[in-house]
């Protein structure tokens, strides 16, 4: 067991260094697996040579050179014959991918068909040579496989099907599990599903089983989890948590679930999984109830939730948070979130109507989200064609915002023209605001389009890309047209009604709604927002 | 006395007989097989045509070079590296000017390197305003270019045979350069418009071919037809040609051709213009696979539809892809700044070249992409130098081994 | 404490985690969508509402003669067009509303077919199909399997849709109908029960079938023999107009189809064309040709609103792409009579074993300078 744990450990972070060095693009991941097969060089200090020896001649693409070199150590040390010659098909199927490359057609025409002999014939010679329980055996399958499925052949199906008995079989008896994944990741770089599920399972429970601390075992997930595989990295913390609450104090426990979701939450840049950040916040809050929430925490878990677009569950915590932390720095902001979600999202204007109204009241603090708010309260008043009130409001703004919040001043003005001319509110934002909060647009519950934004957290004058998606467009009729409706807080850009995404930005601080109403032929298919924080 | 006569008639009868056995058999001709199949026998072998559209234009150049007469020879490289490939014959749309040079270069591919060459005419179809195929004088006039073309070369060893035209077909539907007759314009029925057509334009191939028939008997006649549209009137009109000799682009496959073919007009056929370009106008780079992956999948039909194959319909004579060398005019014709440039800019769109058809606009296809040997800027002894892309090695090696399996795959596709 | 902990466990656990496989020494036999109202067995929610939803009223807990239990699920669709569209239908989706922008595909391979039971309350309700997968988006499905149409009868009966050969590895799009208010003017009530996933060994993938001929392009508006869809518009698309269920004079029935032409070059190109084809859009990137080997002729039926209208071209075939029709034939030009005349494309000697594009037809502004208003009716291989 523990030289399981030094296995692990050593291949493992030999893998992760190199992977660092040589980033995680396929090629580079393709070009980088001959390191990982340090396991079963660790044996022999001539397979260790071999191994430096393979990496300098494999730098500089000199593949026939290296061929001779093997040649020539087979004659010498026949003991480890079968070593070379796996090494020999490696490099063949190494030089060969080159030469497709570098388009060298002469060389891999004329010597193509050799090199690939060589393959075939040095890959079933180890294969017979071997048993399961040789990781030498294993790679050697692997490589046949892998030759066969980039030639597509007829022996592919074949050589998958020996390549997964061997892997089960030598998983089973072999503390190596390293080689399990090496060859699961393999399967994933090619696509296929069921295999590496499979094998990812194996490992996964392996390493479960094993007495490998906690810490190297966090470690190793916070490792998959830098490589952006998030399937294992999951899997790998959910071991970690389900130890740390059987063995570790609540606060430990509480730190780590804290951490996994902090890793997992939403951000813009970076690995996330709203889904699975959520599911661990669940998990602290039954573990360590609201004392697990610092009001950090609490505003990341509703932030999630919001950029998971559970508009429902992202209000109870926003919520929760005012509550808890009433002088919360993020109180404007959580306010003005909470306004649009009770209005737009879930079509209840009257609590809607409350937030903004707490904002509105305030007579000190002028934050954007307070102009923001009281502009809401304006629109809203103006869709209900209370003129009187929404002039109240805006006038009202313009006194507050002065020079400053020129976007929100703009859109003001451009309501306050529209009452004073008798002229009606918007299209674009009359439209969203009648499918919204009308009741016979119930059914349109944001569902059927996706609006995303390439960055939610912006300084002003940040450039940021808004795009949305429609789906369920089936219907077995000719192809649907559609039109896009964009109001709100857009920011510089003005899109058209044929434009499903945009660039824009902000000259503006605050919270900023983008509304949309997507409009076919026949009518209107569904509407979206979404909400982005400026710096 | 009857001793004497008996003596006379055994002379003449043998004079007879060595008479017949002197007559020599063509040097080109086509065999009908007993199971209906068609094959080419050329210097007493069967002969499948290998073979690839040849006009090396160099960089920089436009169609109206003279190649023929360039000094560098390029028809030399070329033939060498066509020989290592296997190529077998060359496809001329039109010999040039000078019929010393023309024959110059049939002599040295087919003395150095055995390859033959196909000569062909465009009867005109590229004339200003239109070809006036109703026209007599019109006529008289493109005939007496092809049978002083045939006068020069049927004596040249290496020439294979004639092909009539290109896709001239297409202007008796009025799609390409349409021309009509003030008898035709009368006719009210559109269909019989089109048969009107398209009886004066076959009728006039199969009288150049009638004429090249009475002036050289060693080398066969095709029509020059795209795809097998109008061949119902061939049929009719166009017995005296021995073969058809089809454009076909419909990317991978070229479908049920062979067998529409012997429904529709029971010649055997040459694909004389074939293939795909190495651009991909949608991720905007070369591609050498595509090109590959196509010209393989075509090739592959082809053989599959020689004589004696029992999958295919058997009235299959070979090909000529397009082309050999890509040629650095075609896009912006008119533009001579842009002929020693290598543009990647597409006028026409073809869904059947599937893999960049999502390109903008849909055009996809890239006229200057289209050689199986690339060009460089870079010159070797006058010439620009040749580089041979992928499907160049892919064919060889398909030749080499017709039977073996694919050697470029595309897995999704029924 | 303790017992928490093992709750929490069992809890941490069961986080759904779609990279790993359920994977059992047991594989399991089946994989319900719906036997019971609350059956804990139960997969899938009938959430996403398509096309005129408001048409759809469903009470999934129906007690009156079900097939099996307690109840079964009654669909009344009301053809009403409330959200103007024409047709409707119900998706079974996990999570709820789940069009493909979140992870909910479950891993049902293994399995080979999908059985259900269904009814109609009168015994003539058409379906046009039902659905597995088929869910587009960040997340898509990994298959879309269709069976249809059918025409219910008034008694319980079983359905199969032959999953064999689909990589089912996520299906986040369980079960789906969807009907048209042409095949139900009146609308249509009927109950769907015991739909479930089966891992049924003697399953074989399906191949494709020459199909019986006469095989309709379009026979009438509400006809559930009508195949291809008008979905392929080309060139000045714009200036097309489309009515698949025109009652202006039809040929036979009572319906038939009505294009107008307007000929204004919306799209610069100066020729417009329609292609029907199968599925709907598909340009030879889907797999989706019919076997119509048994067809020697295409006929069909067509007038022009004014005759002299001229249509250059009608065709059967020639979709080229990744997937491609085995061959093409077409007539053309045609100058269009008033009275309805019929014209027949020949497909003798030609390989209609695979068609993608069953039929097509393309017109141009300069033999049409005002454009062109036509009719078309029974369009059948036979």
């Amino acid at each position: 067991m523990r030289s399981l744990r030094l296995l692990l450990l050593l291949a493992f972070s030999f893998q992760l260094s190199l992977r660092q060095a040589q980033g995680t693009s396929p090629k580079d991941t393709e070009r980088s697996r001959s390191a990982v097969y340090s396991s079963f060089a660790q044996q022999d200090d001539r397979l260790v040579d071999l191994n430096k020896q393979k990496e300098i001649y494999f730098a500089d693409n000199q593949y026939s050179e290296f061929i001779e070199l093997l040649n020539s150590k087979r004659r010498k040390d026949k003991d480890i014959a079968s070593y070379i010659d796996y090494y020999i098909a490696l490099t063949r199927y190494h030089q060969l991918k080159y030469l497709e490359e570098e388009q060298l057609w002469d060389e891999y025409f004329n010597k193509g068909n050799d090199y690939r002999n060589d393959i075939v014939t040095k890959t079933d010679k180890v294969i017979k040579a071997t048993t399961p329980q040789e990781d030498l055996r294993i790679y050697s399958e692997l490589l046949s496989w892998q030759y066969h499925k980039d030639l597509a052949d007829a022996f592919e199906e074949e050589a998958l099907a020996n390549l997964m008995s061997s892997v089960l079989e030598h998983s089973k008896k072999s503390s190596d599990i390293l080689m399990i994944k090496e060859v699961a990741d393999r399967f994933l770089l090619y696509g296929l599903k069921q295999e590496p599920k499979k094998l990812y399972k194996v490992y996964v429970d392996k390493i479960a089983s094993t007495d490998i601390e906690d810490e190297e075992l966090t470690k190793i997930a916070k490792g998959f989890y830098d490589e952006g595989n998030l399937g294992l990295a999951q899997a790998i913390y959910d071991v970690c948590i389900e130890r740390s609450i059987n063995s570790k104090t609540k606060d430990q426990a509480i730190d780590l679930l804290s951490e996994v979701a902090r890793l997992f939450a939403y951000k813009d840049e970076g690995v996330k999984d709203t889904d699975y950040a959520e599911g661990v916040f669940r998990n602290l809050e039954q573990l360590g109830g609201e004392e697990a929430f610092d009001q950090e925490l609490l505003y990341l878990r509703a932030y999630n939730l919001e950029k998971a677009k559970d508009y429902l569950k992202t209000k109870d915590n926003y919520i929760d948070l005012l509550m808890r932390y009433p002088k919360t720095a993020y109180k404007d902001r959580v306010l003005y979130k909470l306004g649009i979600i009770f209005t737009y999202a879930l079509r209840d204007i009257k609590s809607g109507r409350v937030y903004f109204d707490q904002l509105a009241q305030r007579e000190i603090n002028f934050s954007p989200h307070v102009i923001s708010g009281l502009y809401q309260l304006g629109i809203l008043s103006q869709w209900e064609r209370d003129s009187a009130s929404a002039k109240e409001h805006y006038n009202k703004l313009l006194e507050l915002a002065g020079e400053d919040l020129s976007e929100t001043v703009v859109l003001t003005r451009q309501r306050l023209n529209e009452i004073d001319q008798g002229k009606p509110l918007e299209y674009n934002l009359k439209t969203f605001l009648n499918v919204s909060l009308k009741d016979e647009y119930s059914a349109l519950d944001m569902s059927r389009v996706d609006l995303r934004a390439s960055l939610y957290k912006i300084s002003k004058a940040e450039s940021v890309s808004v795009a949305t998606t429609a789906y369920a467009m089936q219907s077995g009729c000719m192809q649907v047209d559609l039109e896009y409706l964009w109001s709100g807080n857009i920011g510089k850009s003005t899109p058209s009604s044929d434009q499903l995404s945009f660039d824009t930005s902000y000259a503006d601080p605050g919270t900023k709604e983008i509304n949309l109403v997507v409009v076919s032929a026949t009518g209107i298919v569904e509407r979206s927002l979404d909400l982005l924080d400026v710096q | 006395m009857k001793k004497f006569i008996f003596i006379l008639a055994i002379f003449i009868f043998l004079g007879g007989l060595t008479g017949m056995a002197s007559k020599p058999k063509a040097d080109v001709y086509i065999k009908r097989l007993k199971n209906d199949h068609y094959q080419l026998i050329a210097g007493g072998k069967v002969f499948v045509v290998k073979g690839v559209c040849y006009n090396p234009v160099p960089v920089g150049k436009n169609h109206e070079y003279d190649w023929w007469s360039d000094p560098a020879k390029p028809w030399i490289v070329d033939g060498k590296l066509m020989q290592e490939m296997g190529i077998n014959t060359i496809r001329i749309y039109q010999p040039g000017k000078d019929p010393q040079a023309v024959k110059e270069v049939i002599k040295d591919l087919y003395e150095l390197y055995g390859i033959r060459t196909i000569m062909g005419h465009w009867l005109g179809f590229w004339e200003y305003p239109c070809p006036f195929y109703g026209d007599k004088n019109f006529q008289d006039r493109i005939k007496a270019g092809v049978i002083e073309m045939v006068n020069n070369y049927k004596d040249q060893p290496g020439i294979l045979m004639w092909i009539l035209g290109n896709e001239n077909n297409y202007s008796c539907l009025g799609q390409v350069n349409p021309w009509s007759t003030e008898e035709i314009d009368q006719e009210p029925n559109l269909q019989k418009q089109k048969a009107m057509r398209a009886e004066i334009f076959y009728s006039y191939v199969n009288d150049l071919a009638k004429e090249i028939h009475q002036i050289d008997s060693n080398h066969p006649v095709a029509l020059g037809n795209g795809e097998l549209i109008g061949l119902e009137f061939a049929d009719k009109f166009s017995g005296e040609v021995d073969l058809v000799a089809c454009i076909i682009y419909r990317g991978k496959t070229f479908g049920n051709l062979f067998n529409s073919l012997r429904a529709a007009f029971d010649k055997p056929i040459l694909i004389s213009e074939f293939g795909a370009d190495c651009y991909d106008a949608y991720k905007m780079q070369e591609d050498q696979n595509m090109q590959a992956f196509f010209l393989e999948s075509q090739w592959r039909q082809v053989y599959e539809n020689l004589a004696n194959n029992k999958e295919g319909a058997g009235n299959c004579l070979g090909g000529a892809m397009f082309e050999w060398v890509d040629e650095w005019w075609k896009h912006n014709e008119s533009s001579p700044d842009t002929w020693g440039v290598h543009d990647t800019g597409s006028n026409w769109s073809n869904g059947s070249y599937y893999f960049d058809i999502k390109a903008q606009d849909n055009k996809n296809m890239n006229e200057e992409w289209f050689g199986i040997v690339a060009l460089s800027d870079d010159l070797e002894n006058g010439l620009n130098k040749r580089i041979p892309r992928k499907a160049y090695y892919v064919i060889r090696e398909f030749w080499k081994n017709p039977d073996s399996e694919p050697q470029t795959r595309n897995r999704k596709s029924r | 404490m303790k017992r928490f902990a093992i709750v929490l466990t069992a809890l941490v656990l069961a986080m759904p985690m779609c990279v790993l496989a359920e994977e059992g020494a047991d594989k399991p036999k089946e994989f319900v969508v719906y036997l019971d109202k609350n059956a804990r067995e139960n997969h899938y929610i009938p959430s996403g509402w398509m096309g005129d939803h408001g048409d759809i009223k469903l009470n999934d807990q129906y007690m009156k003669d079900p097939h099996s239990g307690k109840t079964c699920m009654e669909f009344v669709y009301s053809a009403e067009k409330v959200q103007g569209q024409g047709w409707a239908g119900a998706y079974w989706q996990n999570p709820a509303n789940n069009w493909g922008n979140k992870k909910g595909g479950f891993d049902l391979t293994g399995m080979t077919k999908l059985t259900f039971w269904a009814r109609g309350a009168n015994g003539n309700e058409k379906i046009q199909k039902f659905v597995i997968g088929g869910i587009d988006g960040t997340y898509p499905d990994s298959a879309r399997v269709e069976m249809g149409p059918i025409e219910l009868t008034d008694t319980w009966k079983e359905y199969t849709i032959n999953l064999a050969g689909y990589d089912l590895s996520s299906i986040s799009g369980g079960f789906s109908w969807v009907t048209t208010a042409d095949l139900n003017p009146e609308g249509a009530t009927f109950y769907i029960d015991d739909v479930k996933y089966e891992a049924d060994p003697s399953m074989k993938p399906e191949g494709k079938m020459a199909e019986k001929m006469p095989f309709y392009v379009f026979a009438d508006r509400g006809s559930i023999n009508n195949h291809f869809i008008p979905s392929g518009w080309m060139g000045d698309y714009g200036d097309l107009k489309y009515q698949g269920a025109s009652q202006e004079d039809p040929y036979l029935g009572d319906s038939c189809i009505k294009i107008i032409y307007n000929g204004e070059a919306t799209q610069g190109a100066r020729w417009a064309g329609m292609f029907w084809q199968n599925p709907a859009n598909n340009w030879g990137d889907i797999d989706g040709g019919f076997d119509i080997s048994k067809a020697t002729k295409l006929s069909f039926w067509a007038r022009g609103e004014k005759g002299e209208e001229r249509i250059e071209e009608f065709k059967v075939g020639g979709i080229m792409g990744e997937y491609y029709d085995s061959d093409s034939a077409a007539i053309g030009p045609v100058i269009l009579n008033k009275e309805w005349t019929q014209y027949t494309i020949d497909l003798k000697g030609k390989d209609m074993s695979y068609i993608i594009g069953g039929f097509v037809w393309s017109a141009n502004i300069d033999n049409n300078p005002e454009g062109a208003t036509f009719y078309l009716d029974e369009i059948k291989f036979e």
